[in-house]
């Protein structure tokens, strides 16, 4: 019994420690850094563990965003180009590798911008840029406990239909900020 | 089987290409004209683009509730309705205080354009304002109309093939509004898994309204679709993948 007391209160004691040592406040301030910064933060729809051979390079790119946008806040009249430096350079696409955001399209009815990522001179993603923000907290809420929803593969169909589904005014406004896009990577 | 007697017809209107196409005896001329004239008699008292439209009056101040037209107000009931009805996920006000019910008109006008044609004895027809669609009845073929959903990348291809059978059928995108994404009860941004969102719902009113709702819930989304009788959802993941209600798959039948 005692043993078990003495060791309980060992347990207590190292828990106060781990919660109050002086590291370990140090990461929720970077956190709310960013939540806080004005713009456009780091897209971190890729940042899922379930990726394809490319997305290590495009995380790395990311995060190497994320470190600019830090130091550099002053600096905003580029903030959509960042040069990758540990990937040699081959420019054998017409345009210059990096990560470069359109302009903000008007759909109408929606607005959004398109983010590209340039590699080896080639276009190699472009997605929209849903969020102007990303923070812990929405993203604890939205990943509560949710029913398993069935998945299937995206397929890529020619079929004849009658009509299509899906906002043509934001296919054209993708279209905009995406040229808009690609002709900073020139 | 001889394709039966279609007109079919797209105009610009309210900043987005609609397309109706009438099929069988009834189809006529004047009657798509009739319809794209309510499209663009709903786009002057409604559009935020246009000065002298109602709703830009009463957001100046110029002219309240209570003496706006009769649509106006069933608008703004219909918007505050869907409020509610999605806990604040459906959000007609904007930050600055004014209204912007573009959210709730689209689906609206196409409903309000599908009653008009099956009061002059269109029976069949496919109605599609800017990707929302209203269909009824059988296509020049005779057979059911297919809706196919667009694909979010390969824009001049598509994802699925569905078969509304008289549903409305919306599709709501990433690419929504600030207002729109913004969680309303933590002010928090909403983050999504989703580039698109496809709904199949009673009628194209009820289906976009709650693609519009069901969307800005980000992953909540499609369990909200989930509990909600009567509509089945199809969703587009960022990587790629496409996440389906359990009853969905019965309208890839024809």
């Amino acid at each position: 019994m005692k043993k078990i007391i003495s060791s309980l209160i060992f347990i207590f004691a190292f828990a106060l420690y781990v919660a109050f040592r002086p590291h370990a406040a140090a990461s929720p301030i970077i956190v709310s850094d960013m939540s806080s910064a004005p713009t456009i933060t780091p897209v971190i729809i890729y940042n899922t563990p379930t990726k394809k051979a490319t997305t290590p390079v495009v995380r790395k790119t990311l995060n190497v965003t994320t470190v600019k946008k830090q130091t550099s806040v002053k600096k905003a009249s580029t903030p959509s180009m960042m040069h990758h430096k540990q990937i040699p350079v081959m420019h054998r696409g017409p345009y210059v590798d990096g990560i470069y955001t359109g302009q903000i399209a008007d759909a109408y009815y929606e607005t959004f911008q398109i983010r590209v990522v340039i590699k080896n001179g080639s276009l190699v993603k472009a997605y929209p840029l849903p969020y102007r923000q990303y923070n812990s907290t929405s993203q604890y809420i939205n990943n509560y406990a949710m029913p398993v929803l069935s998945s299937e593969a995206l397929t890529i169909q020619n079929a004849q239909v009658n009509t299509i589904s899906g906002a043509t005014e934001t296919s054209r406004a993708f279209r905009t900020s995406l040229a808009d896009a690609l002709h900073k990577a020139t | 089987m001889d394709g039966m007697k279609n007109i079919k017809e797209v105009r610009d209107i309210m900043g987005m290409p609609i397309t109706v196409e009438v099929v069988g005896a009834r189809a006529a001329r004047s009657v798509l004209d009739e319809v794209f004239a309510y499209f663009t008699y709903v786009d002057e008292i409604f559009s935020t683009y246009k000065t002298e439209s109602e709703i830009s009056r009463i957001n100046r101040g110029e002219l309240s509730l209570e003496t706006a037209c009769a649509d106006v107000q069933s608008v703004y009931e219909a918007a505050n309705q869907t409020c509610k009805e999605t806990d604040g996920y459906f959000n007609h006000r904007t930050p600055d205080g004014t209204i912007d019910p573009s959210g709730i008109v689209k689906g609206w006008s196409i409903q309000k354009a599908a009653a008009l044609l099956k009061e002059r004895g269109v029976e069949n027809f496919c109605i599609d304002a800017g990707g929302d669609i209203q269909t009824n009845g059988v296509n020049t073929d005779g057979t059911q109309w297919s809706v196919g959903i667009r694909h979010p990348f390969q824009t001049d291809h598509i994802a699925k093939v569905v078969y509304p059978h008289g549903k409305g059928v919306a599709t709501s995108g990433t690419y929504l509004r600030g207002e729109h994404i913004y969680d309303p009860t933590t002010g928090a941004p909403v983050v999504t898994p989703f580039i698109s969102m496809t709904l199949i719902g009673p009628n194209i009113y009820d289906a976009d309204r709650f693609a519009t709702a069901a969307f800005a819930m980000g992953k909540r989304g499609m369990h909200f679709i989930e509990m909600l009788s009567g509509y089945e959802g199809y969703a587009i993941t960022h990587d790629m993948q496409a996440q389906v209600t359990s009853g969905f798959n019965e309208y890839t039948k024809s």
